[in-house]
Formats: C-alpha cells, structure tokens, sequence
C-alpha cells in the first residue's frame, strides 16, 4: 500500500464559535470532504483547526471592534473557555495537540514523544514538527499555504497595487523582507530629518557668524578712522622708517590683536637674533681653539704604535722565557738539596770506614755548594730576568706614550668636525631668521641669510625697536572703548566661527548618512521586487500547469503578476494573456468564478511549491463558489493529485458538488479511504454532524487488458 | 456523410500515445469504429480512461466527437470499471482554429458531460510539450522543487549588491534586522 499522508486523525471541538457542544470529528483519511448547507459550522471546523494551530484567527481579529467581543468562545457556552484538541500524526509519530482559552489568550498543550510541553515550548515544538524551514511562522506557512479563505485570497486580486504587493509578498513567504523595507524607510526618513536638522542648524550658525564679522568690520572701520589713533599711527610709521629700516613693516595693524602679535613676533625676531650673535661669539672660539691634524702624521702614529705593540710582546715572551729558566733552575736545586739530606740521615753519627763523627750542618752546606757549581748558575739566571723585566718595562712605557698620543689627535680631529658641523648648523638658522615672520620682512635678509653678523646686529636692534612701537601702540589702542568693543566682538566672532565649524562637520555627517540610507532605501525596494520577480518565476510554471488544469477561460490562458517599482514602492499587477499576447486585467476581463480560480490557482502553486516552508495539510474552505461545471470538474480531478502529497481537507456548500467530489476522491487501488463529513444542520448546541468513510477499491477494472 | 471532409491528425495521435505512455498509462491505438483509417487511442490507468482523436480544425472535432464518444460510451459501459466509470475521458485535439477558443460549438462540446468528460484542446503544436499541457489533467502535478526556496534574506543581500549597497552594509543591515528586528545600529 502507497504511503498515505494523514496529519489530522480527529479533531474534538467544544465552546469554540459554532460549537457548544463537545464534537470529536475523525478525519483519519488523506481526503476528507466537508459538506453542508450555509450555517451549519463548516467555517467553524476550518477556524478549530487554525485557532488550534496558531491561537488566533486574523481574519476575524482584524473585524473586532469593541474589546469586550469575543470571536473565539461560544455564544451559548455560559463563559467557560473554548477548547479545540486533535490528535495528530507529525512525521509518522502520534502527537496530541489540546488548546484552550479565548481571544485575548489561550495556552497549547502538546503531548507527545518528548512527553507533555506546554506554553511557549508546546509552540515551539508544533511548528518544528510541521516546517522543516526555520525562518518561517506557522501563522504565515498556514495562511499562505495551510488555509485557503475565500476572501482572503481574493483580496490579492482586489487589492490596489502597492497592497497587492505587499499581499503576494506575504503569500510568498517574503513578509520579513516586507518588515525590513519598512525599517529602511523608517531609517531612511528619521537621518534625512537629522541631515535637515543639522543642516538648518549649520547655516543658522553661519548667518550669525556673518553678522558678527559684519559688526566687527564696521567697529574696525570706526576705530582705524579715530583722529587720535591715526596721528599715533602715523608718528610710529615714520619712526619705524628711521629707526627700524632693517625690518619692513607695512600698515601697521588698527586693532589690539594685531598690534599685540607684531609686538610679539618683533620680540621673538630681536630674540633669535641675540641668540645667533651670542652663538657666533663662541663659535669663533671654538674655531680659532681647533688643532690642524695632518693625516699622514696620524698614520705614521698609527703605525708606530703597532711597532711598539710588537715590540712589547717581545719583551714580554722573553721575561717570560727567563722566568721560566730560573724557576725550573731552582726547582731542580732544591730537588738535589732534599735528596742529600736524606742521604746524610742514612750515614749516621760517625763514618763507618774512619769512625770519626759526621757534622750533618757542614755536610749540607757543602753538599749545596757543589750542587750550585754543577752546571746550574742560578745567579746569572736571576740577573738576566732582571733584564728581561726593564726590557719590558721600557716598551710598556712607549706603547702608553704612543697610544696618548694617538688619542690625542683622534680627539682633535672631533673636535674639529663638531665645530664645522656647529657653523653648518648656525648658518641654516641665519637663513631661517631671515624668513621666519609673515608680519614683517627682513630687508637685509640675504646677508642675514649667509650669517653676516653685522646685518644681525642691526635685525637685532631694528626688531627691538619694533617690539617698542608695537608696545606703544598696544597702550594706545588699549585705552580705547571702541578697541575693546573691537576685540570684544573679535572673540565672539571666533567663537561663533567655531561652532560654524563644529556644526558644519556634523552636518556634512548626518547628510553622509541621510545620503546612505536614501541609497539603502532606494536599492531595498528595487531588490525587493528583483526578490520577488525571482519568487514569481521560480512558481510561474506550477501556475501555469495549474491554471491550465483549471481551465477557467477559453481564450486567456496564462496568468502572471507583472511587478514594477512606483514612487519608491512596489506594485503588482495581475495580468492574463492569451497565446498571441494579448493582456488584461483578470478583475476587468474574468467574472467573479474565474477571478476566484485565479486565487486558487496562486495559493495551490504556493503550497505545492514551498515544500519546506508549506504544511503536509492542505485546508480548503469553500474553493468552488459560483464555480461553473467545467472548473469544478478540473479542480476535482486537480485535488486527486494533491492527495498523493498532501492531506486534503475540503468543503463546499452544494450538494451536487460534494457528491461529484465524493466520486473523483474515492481512492483507487492503493488502499486508504475518504472521509465524508456531512454538515447536516445546526442548533444552539452545535453542528449536527454525519460521518461516513468510503474505502479503497482494491480491485479496479480495466478497460485495457493487463499490460 | 461522404460528402463531409475529415482531416485527421495522426501524428497528434502518436505524441499523445508517447506521452501518456511515458506516465505509466496503458495504451491502445486502433481505428476509431466508423471512420476508416482514422486513430484514436484509448489509455487508461488506475484514475482515468480516456480516448484521445485529433483533427485539424474545430469542424473536424465534431466530426470526431460523434464518432468517438457512442464508441467510448459503448466500451465502457460493456466493461466493469467501478468508480473510474465516472473518470472518462474523450480528449478531442486540433492543430488549428485557435482563434475559435470560446466559440459555442467549442463549449457546447466542452460542457456536454453526458456519459463522459469531453476536453478540446485548439492550437496543438505537433510536438511532445504541446501534446502534454493538453493532456495535464491526467498527469501528476510536477514535482516541487527540492529544497524548496532558498532563503529569501540571502537572495535580498545579493540584489542589494546589485542595486549599489556595499556588500558589507547590506549584510549588516540585513544581520542587524533578522537579530532584532530593527536596522538601527547597523
């Protein structure tokens, strides 16, 4: 027997929306037809199921005005809490889901092989359990591919562009990225209020900066046209001319500031000026205190000193030679003394031959006489080594003098080098001098430049001077109220220029990022649709199979969304063309049944396409509305498909279509069975239901003989 | 009758027999009883029954019609079918006359549902693809993609990229909202 897929095995309702009444309908087929009259709880039944698996239905929230309405309890249930439980089977396992509760909250109990979750983890657990794909909802895999209601679908086709959009998107499975361009949008517009801002704020600060530099100029203005002032200015200018013609000045400055900084840069001028005369003096002691060292005369030293190093080595080596000759001369010596005193111990007190007595005392000296005057002149040894050592010492002696000597001239030659490399250094800051101020001018600056100590004496005494004119000027413009409004309003412009600053550089900033997000806006929308487009033709040919299977047109056989980028938003335009190209829009051109096939034909493709992301459970609420015999004879022999890879739940108010549906589901050959849920009527304590199951015709007739 | 043209389209006949036979169906194809030379294929399998004829033009297909659906009709009710009874097929081809799509002759053949299901199909390309979608009712939806869609916040960075986003900014926008749910910070 074929694999059959059942998810669903019953399902038991109580207090929920149509039912009061507990009800425990079994579902235990791959096809399951629901059939009845308007009214009589089919709804109902396919809200259990979802209200179950999601704990909420949308469709129904979204109408809920008031918040004492309650869309999920029963009526005529005396307030107790609803409750929907199903057993299940999840990936060939038995699961039992229980979830009671109402609109404002309800809890979800799964029992099953990791025994009983509740809560969060109870969730959690079911929507592992029925998507392999982590980064989908269950709410979203059930409405765009689980549940098909009627008028929802349906809005994808009334929708207005931009809203279609967004609705296919969702059906796609792309309602994050949905999220996300919003988010961008939301960014996007929040920095380019701060760039404005910041902007605003920006040119506020130059305006007041203009204003005060126009104020200050004014107050300039006023006080360079003092009478008293410019008689001051104009004395000093001439006694600069006489006094101080070493240095060129220019207009002398009308201001506080200015006349303080060119009395300081003339301080700073008159002081490098010192300094360089001051270091001359030395360096002309320095210079006439430096010995001339001949370097060939430093060689022959070198030479020299090498000679003597020799020479010293030899000396040594010879002392070494005679101090070695003399102690193995006295080792020997002394050897030779201790053997005879052994000797005369052996001889005894008197002589065995003469019997006279023996004088050891005398014997020894005597012996060491002889031993001495036998080849071994220790004395003459003794006398040369002394030689030796005075040959050495000698040496040692011309070698240090060399050596002094040598040291002396090396120190010379430094000492001439550090004095040249002093003038070198002098002479670059005599160059410098003679440019270094951008107040005033040097006018001797090229003799200034080579160090010539006269030009320097007189920039010294011209730069003086200046610092003096500068100083008087100081005094007389510091007396002045409207100086100090000048300086006052200098300050205040200076710091107006650096909030400008300030605020420009945050400025340019925030319009960086404003820029940034614009762009990150702009290319989300248009990657959004190319996301899309790319969904969309990733599903075309299952639509295009489906919507031929369905058949609703003679002429206009192909459907598509056609998506384009609008001011910034996507839309999405449902187009039907027929085989010479010719397009149209379904809503304009198809009735309201063939509009409701193009719905259909849209969320079939979806939930047979998104395998991953779709549910093992198909839920069709009514498909066949206003459908004429043709279609429902399509999509019949359509949902005989689907039952092979989905477990199909589906209903329809008319009868004749329940029976057709009955006839086409029946299973063929590979075991199984439909179920038949019959709506029959309703009271207040629910649905009356009938239940039948049609089995499996083992034995199937053939036309054709056995092949 | 002899006064009346057929044009029959055998080699309509030959991709539908190819196709079906492709899919597990078994088939038969003879002369349709009345008409001479004329094929028809009768296919079966565990769903369906269906006999397949195939002219050039709508006129043809009535011609065809009347023939083959008493012959079809006679088979089946000589044969012990069971609930397939109720899934049989006459699939009625022509190569020409799309233009006569939604005609009244053509619905009226096509919403005649006595003893059996008629399906015209116009404009049939005498080739394997064409043959097939006309005969999509009877074949297996195609199987789904395997593993599904792929993951619709890898396609976005990719056309981000596209659209001028620097490689790393999309993907830290992208990171920052699927971690928070907000792009803000990124």
């Amino acid at each position: 027997m074929a694999h059959e897929p059942i998810t669903f095995r019953s399902i038991t309702v109580r207090n929920f929306r149509g039912f009061r009444d507990e009800q425990t309908i079994e579902l235990d087929s791959s096809a399951v037809i629901i059939s009845g009259p308007n009214g009589t709880g089919k709804t109902s039944f396919f809200d259990a199921i979802q209200w179950l698996l999601i704990g909420a239905l949308p469709r129904l929230a979204a109408l809920t005005s008031r918040r004492s309405d309650d869309h999920i309890v029963n009526r005529f249930g005396q307030g107790e809490p609803a409750y929907v439980a199903a057993q299940l089977s999840l990936r060939g396992e038995p699961v039992q889901l229980m979830r009671a509760g109402n609109a404002r909250s309800s809890i979800l109990e799964l029992h099953g092989g990791e025994g009983r979750l509740r809560g969060d983890e109870a969730e959690k657990k079911l929507t592992e359990a029925l998507l392999t794909h982590g980064d989908v909802t269950l709410e979203d895999a059930l409405l765009t591919s689980g549940i098909l209601q009627q008028d929802v679908v349906r809005l994808v086709l009334q929708d207005e562009p931009k809203k279609r959009y967004r609705h296919m998107a969702s059906l796609l499975g792309l309602e994050d990225l949905a999220g996300f361009e919003e988010h961008v949008k939301q960014r996007a517009a929040s920095e380019g209020r701060v760039a404005a801002d910041a902007r605003e704020q920006h040119a506020a600060a130059e305006t007041q900066a203009r204003s005060a530099e126009a104020e200050l100029q004014r107050l300039s203005e006023r006080l360079r046209a003092q009478p008293e002032l410019a008689t001051v200015r104009d004395d000093l200018t001439r006694r600069l001319g006489s006094e101080a013609s070493a240095l060129i000045v220019g207009e002398l400055p009308t201001d506080l500031a200015g006349s303080t900084g060119l009395g300081q840069a003339a301080r700073q001028l008159r002081n490098r000026a010192e300094q360089l005369i001051t270091e001359q003096d030395i360096l002309i002691q320095q210079e006439t205190a430096v010995q001339t060292v001949d370097d060939e005369e430093l060689d022959a030293l070198v030479q020299e000193l090498e000679h003597a190093h020799e020479a010293l080595s030899e000396a040594e080596a010879a002392e070494q030679e005679a101090r070695s000759r003399l102690a193995e001369a006295e080792e020997r010596s002394g050897q030779m003394v201790a053997l005879a005193a052994r000797a005369i111990e052996l001889l005894g007190t008197s002589c065995p031959v003469c019997e006279q007595s023996i004088d050891e005392g005398h014997v020894a000296t005597h012996l060491r006489q002889v031993i001495e005057s036998d080849g071994v002149d220790l004395t003459g040894l003794k006398t040369l080594l002394t030689q030796a050592d005075e040959a050495r010492h000698a040496r040692a002696e011309r070698r240090a003098f060399l050596e002094l000597r040598l040291s002396g001239m090396h120190a010379a030659k430094q000492n001439a080098e550090k004095t040249s490399a002093a003038r070198t250094t002098w002479i670059v800051a005599c160059a410098r001098l003679a440019t270094s101020s951008d107040r005033v001018t040097v006018s001797e600056g090229d003799r200034v430049a080579v160090g010539d100590v006269s030009a320097l004496r007189r920039l010294r005494d011209a730069a003086d001077r200046l610092a003096g004119v500068a100083d008087e000027l100081v005094t007389v413009l510091g007396g002045s109220t409207l100086a100090e409004q000048v300086e006052r309003q200098r300050a205040v412009l200076d710091e107006l220029r650096g909030r400008a600053d300030i605020l420009r550089d945050a400025a340019s900033t925030d319009s960086q990022r404003a820029e940034d997000a614009k762009t990150l806006r702009d290319a989300t929308t248009r990657a959004i649709a190319a996301v899309t487009a790319i969904r969309f033709t990733q599903l075309q040919p299952l639509v295009d199979d489906i919507f031929g299977r369905l058949d609703p047109h003679p002429v206009f056989t192909t459907l598509r969304f056609e998506l384009d980028v609008s001011y910034r938003a996507g839309v999405a335009d449902p187009i039907v063309e027929d085989d010479e190209g010719v397009q149209g829009d379904p809503l304009l051109i198809f009735s309201s049944s063939q509009a409701n096939v193009a719905a259909l034909t849209y969320f079939l493709a979806l939930s047979w396409t998104a395998e991953g992301h779709a549910l093992p459970f198909l839920l069709l609420d009514d498909p066949l509305q206003s459908m004429d015999d043709v279609n429902v004879l399509g999509f019949s022999d359509l949902c005989r498909h689907i039952r092979r890879g989905r477990q199909l739940i589906v209903s329809t108010h008319e009868q004749r279509l329940a029976g057709l549906l009955e006839r086409k589901l029946a299973p063929r050959g590979d075991g199984g069975g439909l179920r038949v849920v019959r709506f029959v009527g309703w009271d207040r304590s629910g649905p009356k239901i009938d239940t039948s199951v049609i089995e499996a015709q083992n034995e199937v007739g053939y036309l054709l003989g056995a092949i | 009758m002899s006064e009346i043209e057929l044009h029959h389209d055998p080699a309509l006949v030959a991709f539908a027999r190819r196709v079906l036979a492709a899919r597990g169906f078994r088939v038969r194809e003879s002369q349709l009883p009345g008409l001479g030379d004329t094929p028809w294929l009768l296919a079966e399998s565990e769903l369906f029954v269906l006999a397949v004829v195939a002219g050039r033009g709508l006129e043809d297909l009535q011609i065809l019609e009347s023939y083959a659906a008493p012959a079809l009709s006679e088979l089946l009710v000589g044969a012990d079918l069971g609930a397939k009874r109720w899934d049989a097929y006459l699939v009625l081809l022509a190569s020409g006359d799309s233009a006569e799509r939604g005609r009244r002759a053509v619905l009226d053949l096509q919403y005649n549902t006595r003893a059996l299901r008629r399906i015209v199909v116009l404009g049939v390309s005498a080739d394997e693809d064409a043959v097939l979608a006309a005969l999509t009712t009877f074949v297996p939806l195609p199987d789904p993609p395997s593993g599904g869609l792929s993951s619709a916040f890898d396609e976005l960075i990719e056309q981000l990229v596209i659209n001028g986003v620097a490689h790393e900014i999309a993907e830290a926008a992208v990171a920052a909202y699927r971690l928070t749910g907000s792009i803000h910070g990124s």
